[in-house]
């Protein structure tokens, strides 16, 4: 859970601009990226639409229903206070997704910042990157869960953690893609043809750091919606009533042997959406990344 | 600063005891979860990863990516409390909580670990098969490794000798990567087990707001994976003679 770097430093050779169009037919034609843009679309729009999927209230409380087994009324079933888990996890998905999307663009937005300054302005590099190196010596899980503690159980602190725990991964991607474009001719060429430093990495530096850096953010949604269950697991995350696929389960968890079926859908949420993004990053990866064409 | 050189990293607010000794007492816990996951993770996704990059697009490879995919996809806290159902409720095999210290005997130490650290390899299984395929992959496609072929070596001597050898770098990588997070997954593994780790004190520090107690424990974190990743760039320079020019 921690350095996801690593999977997408792979990528970092792609660093070719892609030719848009041509990109984008040859995803739909990848197989991986078929099935998880089908999971993720779906699970989206059940997010989006709960209310018109299930006239149910995710907290209403009727006692007089506890502990239904998945059946033709309720089709996960009940919990302990009789809340129906079809429209908790529905509702739950609002939130965990919700939480993997913020965690990855903000933290994508600050790792392209830092990442761009760390590459263009040599006085910041050592700064930026010994603070990245201290965030990273700690597993990711464990930062977040500090943070998320220290800041209060909020669904804001669970994104502030998680996003100061992904960051530095990000960072790392983009100054290593910016380090080798700076270099290249045009970009020289550019230089010296009087182009400012904005100038440079908004046109020249940034477009090609996009791609390794949106292939590591796709890894990163699917990793911020498991460290999202595990906190809400934990008690640190998002606090029930509110329902998060993390907290549902923490709530089952003490019923797991008779009402096997409030921890059960849930977990299966979670790891299609993880499984939905991780098989979106595999294609990205291979349809961005031109070194690794040949490999599969 | 002071304190801290003299090896002093305060008092817990809750246990009424150091945090040195806290964690002391309850490293053999985590210590034991760590190593055992790390000890059957390395030999299988390695195992799993080369077998997938050298049968790739084979229904080989496509079986162990479907099992790494699901093992970095599906929570661990999840498919724990499922296991506990499984294995200790339903056919008793495992105690479904608490821990033995070895030197109260193998066997029962083993039982009282064998669930919590097969459940934490199942993620570092996958990820450590997924690097290690594509570092496969980039290696088998390279010229030495026909070279390799054509003065006649036979596959197991190429596979092992030439192509591992080259993959291990980033092998190693995953190593270090996976020793942190071993102890970061080891955090939620320990509360779904009641294992009495330093993760699940760590949780319990956090929730019942004994700052010593975390910001302690926080700190012989740091220096531990400090010492993890010095570890790794030394094992570098033994698997890659040209690291060591650098």
């Amino acid at each position: 859970m921690t350095d996801i770097g690593l999977e997408a430093i792979v990528s970092t050779a792609g660093l070719a601009p892609p030719r848009r169009g041509r990109s984008i037919r040859r995803l739909f034609r990848h197989r991986s990226f078929v099935i998880g843009f089908v999971i993720i679309v779906v699970l989206a729009l059940a997010a989006i639409f709960a209310p018109l999927l299930t006239p149910l209230d995710p907290s209403a409380m009727k006692v007089r229903f506890r502990f239904r087994s998945p059946a033709s009324d309720f089709i996960f079933g009940t919990d302990m206070f009789g809340r129906d888990i079809f429209t908790r996890v529905l509702y739950g998905a609002r939130v965990s997704l919700f939480v993997g999307l913020a965690v990855s663009v903000i933290s994508g937005f600050c790792g392209a910042v830092l990442g761009v300054v760390a590459a263009q302005f040599r006085k910041l590099d050592a700064p930026i990157m010994r603070l990245m190196d201290a965030l990273m010596s700690f597993p990711a899980i464990l930062l977040a869960l500090g943070i998320a503690a220290a800041l209060g159980p909020r669904v804001s602190s669970v994104i502030a953690a998680l996003t100061v725990a992904y960051v530095p991964a990000g960072v790392r991607i983009v100054r290593a893609a910016a380090l080798v474009v700076r270099e290249l001719d045009y970009v020289q060429a550019a230089r010296l043809s009087g182009a400012s430093a904005l100038r440079i990495i908004v046109r020249h530096i940034l477009p090609n750091c996009f791609s390794p850096l949106l292939v590591h953010l796709t890894f990163i949604f699917a990793y911020a919606i498991l460290a999202e269950a595990a906190l809400s697991f934990l008690g640190v995350g998002v606090q029930p009533p509110l329902a998060s696929w993390g907290n549902i389960i923490a709530e089952g968890r003490d019923y797991a042997t008779e009402a096997w079926w409030v921890m059960l859908f849930p977990g299966i949420a979670i790891s299609l959406a993880a499984l939905g993004m991780n098989l979106l990053g595999d294609a990205l990866r291979d349809v961005l990344d031109p070194r690794l064409k040949g490999g599969d | 600063m002071l304190n801290l050189a003299q090896g002093n990293f305060g008092s817990s607010l809750i246990l009424n005891q150091s945090v040195l000794s806290a964690v002391g007492e309850r490293l053999p816990v985590t210590l034991s979860l760590a190593a055992l996951s790390i000890a059957v993770t390395i030999p299988v996704g390695v195992f799993l990863g080369s077998l997938a990059a050298y049968y790739r697009q084979s229904w080989i490879d496509a079986g162990v990516m479907t099992f790494a995919l699901l093992g970095v996809s599906i929570p661990a806290f999840w498919i724990a409390i499922l296991g506990i159902i499984l294995f200790s409720v339903h056919l008793g095999w495992v105690p479904s909580s608490g821990f033995t210290p070895i030197s109260q005997g193998v066997g029962p130490w083993l039982s009282s670990v064998i669930l919590p650290a097969l459940i934490l390899s199942l993620f570092q299984i996958g990820f450590l098969a997924r690097m290690t395929r594509s570092a496969m992959l980039d290696v088998m496609g390279q010229d030495f490794i026909r070279t390799a072929r054509a003065k006649g070596l036979s596959e197991w001597r190429t596979v092992s000798k030439h192509a591992l050898r080259n993959a291990l770098i980033l092998i190693i990588t995953a190593t270090g990567i996976l020793l942190s997070t071993a102890i970061g997954g080891s955090v939620v593994i320990e509360q779904v087990f009641a294992l009495p780790g330093i993760g699940r004190m760590v949780v319990q520090a956090i929730l019942a707001r004994d700052y010593p107690l975390v910001q302690g424990t926080m700190l012989i974190f740091g220096f531990t994976f400090v010492l993890i990743n010095l570890i790794v760039d030394v094992l570098y320079t033994l698997a890659d003679p040209r690291v060591r020019h650098d």
